[in-house]
């Protein structure tokens, strides 16, 4: 059943590496973009010239909360994932997993890629 | 601070002030937590600006579509009056840079200049004798070339075919003077004026349609007049040539003789061109011309005793009069386009001051003034844009439909198109109305206070000065649509009743042919027998023609092109005065009456048997009778017959037939009016005839065609005429009167939907402004009828003093264009109602939008802000 969520998928993938790194935990924008280039295997870096306009339209938008100064750092701020935010990284987890099967029926990928 | 610091707070700086205050600070510690990157971090800091910037501006234009679809009526309001504000100015620019600001088609055409001899006593300035053209030459300094032609009009004969072309005679320095570089062969030189083959040099559209573009044509022989001539080159495709100064295009240009007879030296009757040397000043060339002058006036005393020579620039003999005319129409479509500004302007304020609390709810929330000033200007760009888009349609379409109209009225017309030029001029038409259009809504937005909005609503946004300045707008607008439609209505009817003047004749089925002259045609007095069998062959042929019911030759006929005025003599009538009255003559063959459906009032036609040898008979008109005729049986009259300067014979008339327009346009109320006495042709022989067939089953351009094909059968060393009907003739004769009527209705169309969309605009916004009004009344208990009535009565109430200003503005411009309006009254009743009514029904219209939406203000919405 399509919810409103689904309306605003598929997501910008570098929104989407952001949401991930949120879902763990909050962080400020320079762990985040360590945690991106942590999880992709440094494929995908984000600079601050990508990063805080992302962050900054993700806001704007409520998927992502503004938590205030960082306790180790005063110039840094913390954010974290917005109930919205969760919800739509799931939907669009959801969108890649369904995509991830459609991929392996058809044998573009192999059964099983636990390895 | 590190290098990297001082590149980064600089790269900061092309982001939006409220995102660099924001995370200045986190950016600059990112940077310094990862030196190594830092080079790829700036350029993408600088990447990441540029990105946002066009994201920004992207989800504008996606905000302002979407806010714009809701509203199709102010979309379609908007986008026609920017369209039309546009339109006319790409229109006219395009007329403007093609006639005025492109160069002129030569080399360095600054220096180009134009001498006339002048008479001192007469003060007149007239064309040039080649000699002198020669003898300036040689004497001044200050002019390094001075060449001189003639128009020359030479009938092509290719493959026994006979092609009239038009061209000029020129000195053979003329093309290199100008510069002008043909595309095949070479320019005229000096051997080109001396003995031998002579040279010719022909246009590229006579090189495609008449050699089919042969490659090989340089050296080629061709006959024009008779004479064998030596192509020595092709023009360029569309090159004009100046000739004194007019520039046109020619088909052919001939050499002038290298020495012309010195008895020529009186005759001065050519166009002279002249090149100034470098650095010299017209000042300064004419001063030395006159010492020229001086100097040739002691050498030929004859010829050039009291003569003098003028320069002038090319430029201003070839383009002064029509630059000056239309930088005067493009000063007018600014004044349109201004009008258009402030008529968008008005329902860009009303449309955004009726979001007057979601602005400020928008401002308090953090969204700054700059963003809101940057959408009103997008949406204002977006329309600007669409509204261009279709001006420039407009546009193309408007000058397509009057290219051909124009064509004789301005210099180089054919070279207007709308290009890059055209529409460079269009995008920044399109951002400076964006910013005029926008400027009246930003002033409301900036004068609009915060606190004030939200606690009471935006009820008086504006303050009431301004609102008085919109409605003088209207009132000024209104009155201009006044006077402007009233004046091309009754240039329309007077237009209507030029066209719809009965001819006096059945000219339906008639095709008529533009004079022709008679080859080698001696004294005009002897009927020469050669002339007359060539006649007849001529008519003999039309009459076989298949289709042709009849068919005659005739020196004039209805809207022809001749016009021959004779002494109107009754043989034993003295006429007072000692100068005897006026006639129109026509000299024509039996069937003319037939071809145009005319049938005797009394007495007979002419026959077959009416000519040169025969009895001398006459034909008078109607008004001939009854004007010359009066008190005798005009069958018994005898009238004088002029067939030259002195002679003349006695004719007896005939018949008497009706009246028969003559003149058309302009020339048709004296001359037409004038009695008219038709002759035999072969007894009153004539230069120049046309022929006239009737042919009512044909279309037109065949029977056009097979009269050609009767023409070149009996005249093959002539070019065929050309052929027409008579209506097609009227067309092509009241063409200026066409053009005027098309734009002076174009202008007024113009001017009354900008006086439209004015009232629209200035409507709208006052029912935004009183919306809280109408919602309070409402809530009282005011009916629907009641708040309509207010806004309309209002509304019409403008409108009103704006027609009484315009019928002021019209009574004196109509006396003005009394003279152009002929049969028509400059305040013919019928025309100045029907505009009244027109431009008021307009207005209610304009209105009824607004009216409605003011009604439909919830009470409680409106109270709620109370």
């Amino acid at each position: 059943m399509p919810t409103e969520v689904d309306s605003l998928l598929p997501l910008n993938p570098r929104a989407f590496y952001i949401l991930l790194s949120l879902a763990e935990e909050e962080r400020h924008g320079y762990a985040i973009a360590r945690a991106i280039e942590t999880i992709t295997g440094g494929t995908v870096r984000l600079t601050p010239g990508t990063l805080y306009p992302l962050i900054r339209q993700l806001l704007l938008d409520g998927w992502i909360i503004e938590l205030g100064e960082d306790a180790h750092d005063p110039r840094r701020r913390r954010y974290r994932l917005s109930a919205l935010g969760r919800r739509i990284a799931q939907a669009e987890a959801r969108r890649l997993d369904a995509l991830v099967r459609a991929a392996r029926s058809f044998d573009l990928l192999p059964a099983s890629s636990r390895a | 601070m590190s290098v990297i610091g001082v590149l980064a707070r600089a790269a900061l700086l092309t982001y939006p002030a409220d995102f660099r205050a924001h995370y200045r600070d986190e950016i600059l510690a990112d940077i310094e937590a990862d030196p190594s990157r830092a080079l790829s971090q700036l350029f993408d800091l600088v990447g990441g600006a540029i990105t946002m910037r066009v994201d920004t501006i992207a989800r504008d234009v996606a905000y302002a579509v979407r806010r714009l679809r809701g509203a199709p009526l102010f979309v379609g309001i908007v986008v026609l009056t920017f369209a039309l504000g546009i339109g006319a100015n790409v229109a006219v620019f395009s007329v403007l840079d093609a006639v005025v600001l492109k160069p002129l088609p030569f080399a360095d055409p600054s220096s180009l200049a134009v001498v006339t001899s002048i008479d001192p006593q007469k003060d007149v300035f007239t064309a040039l004798s080649p000699l002198d053209a020669q003898d300036i030459m040689t004497h001044s300094h200050a002019l390094v070339q001075v060449a001189a032609s003639f128009f020359r009009q030479p009938t092509l004969l290719l493959h026994g075919r006979p092609y009239a072309l038009d061209g000029l005679q020129v000195s053979s320095n003329y093309l290199s003077l100008l510069g002008v570089r043909p595309r095949l062969g070479r320019a005229f030189t000096a051997a080109d004026g001396s003995a031998g083959v002579q040279s010719a040099i022909i246009s590229d559209q006579v090189w495609r349609e008449r050699f089919g573009a042969d490659p090989r044509i340089v050296g080629r022989s061709i006959t024009l007049d008779g004479a064998a001539y030596r192509i020595v080159g092709v023009l360029a495709p569309g090159q004009l040539i100046a000739e004194g100064g007019r520039i046109r295009s020619e088909d052919v240009l001939t050499v002038l003789p290298a020495h012309p007879p010195a008895a020529q030296r009186g005759e001065r009757m050519a166009g002279g061109v002249a090149r100034l040397a470098p650095g010299v000043t017209l000042q300064r060339a004419n001063a030395e011309l006159k010492i020229v002058s001086a100097d040739l006036a002691r050498l030929y005393p004859d010829d050039d005793k009291g003569w003098s020579f003028f320069v002038q620039p090319l430029r201003t003999l070839a383009l002064g009069r029509a630059a000056s005319s239309l930088w005067v129409v493009f000063g007018a479509v600014i004044g349109i386009l201004l009008i258009a500004c402030a008529n968008v302007g008005n329902m860009l304020a009303a449309r955004w001051s009726s979001r007057d609390r979601e602005l400020a709810v928008r401002r308090a929330l953090g969204a700054s003034s700059g963003r809101i000033a940057a959408q009103l200007l997008i949406e204002t760009a977006l329309l600007a844009t669409l509204g261009a888009c279709f001006g420039i349609a407009l546009a193309y379409g408007a000058l397509h439909g009057l290219a051909g109209l124009v064509e004789h009225a301005l210099p180089r017309a054919g070279t207007i198109r709308i290009d890059g030029m055209s529409l460079l001029y269009a995008l920044i038409v399109v951002v400076v109305a964006t910013f005029l259009a926008g400027l009246s809504p930003l002033l409301s937005l900036r004068a609009m206070d915060l606190q004030s909005v939200l606690k009471s609503a935006g009820r008086g946004g504006d303050g009431s000065r301004r609102h008085r300045l919109r409605a003088v707008l209207v009132v000024l607008e209104v009155a201009l649509a006044i006077a402007l439609v009233t004046i091309s209505g009754l240039v329309l009817r007077s237009f209507i009743a030029v066209i719809d003047t009965p001819l006096g004749v059945d000219s339906a089925g008639v095709v008529a042919t533009a004079p022709v002259s008679l080859p080698s045609l001696g004294a005009l007095s002897a009927p020469a027998a050669g002339n007359t069998s060539l006649q007849n062959d001529v008519l003999h042929r039309l009459q076989a023609l298949p289709g042709v019911q009849s068919a005659a030759l005739a020196l004039t006929y209805p809207v022809g092109d001749m016009e021959l005025e004779s002494p109107a003599i009754v043989f034993g009538r003295p006429y007072p005065h000692g100068k005897p009255p006026l006639a129109l003559a026509n000299a024509v063959t039996a069937q003319y009456f037939e071809v145009f459906g005319v049938h005797p009032i009394l007495g007979r036609a002419f026959t077959g048997a009416d000519t040169a040898n025969s009895a001398s008979v006459a034909i008078v008109s109607r008004r001939f009778d009854q004007v010359y005729l009066r008190g005798m049986n005009p069958l018994e009259a005898r009238i004088q017959i002029q067939t030259g300067p002195t002679q003349f014979h006695w004719a007896q008339v005939v018949g008497v037939v009706p009246d028969e327009r003559i003149g058309v346009g302009a020339d048709s109320d004296a001359a037409s009016l004038l009695p008219e006495y038709y002759a035999p042709l072969a007894q009153l022989p004539q230069p120049f005839f046309s022929a006239v067939v009737r042919a009512p089953h044909l279309d037109p351009p065949i029977a056009g065609r097979e009269v050609d094909g009767a023409f070149a059968a009996a005249m093959p060393l002539t070019p065929a005429p050309a052929t027409f009907t008579i209506v097609q003739r009227i067309a092509n004769d009241t063409q200026e009167a066409r053009l005027t009527t098309i734009l002076l209705g174009s202008l007024a169309a113009i001017a009354l939907l900008l006086a439209l969309s004015g009232i629209f605009g200035v409507v709208s916004f006052s029912v935004t402004q009183r919306s809280r009004e109408f919602g309070v009344r409402m809530a009282l208990g005011a009916t629907a009828r009641s708040i309509v009535g207010d806004v309309l009565r209002r509304a019409l109430a403008t409108t009103a003093i704006g027609i009484a200003f315009g019928l002021i503005i019209t009574a004196f411009a109509a006396r003005a264009i009394v003279s152009q309006l002929g049969a028509v009254s400059p305040f013919d009743p019928a025309t100045f109602t029907s505009v009244v009514a027109m431009v008021f029904l307009a207005a209610l219209l304009a209105s009824l939008q607004p009216a409605w939406r003011a009604i439909r203000v919830e009470p409680a919405e409106a109270l709620r802000y109370e």
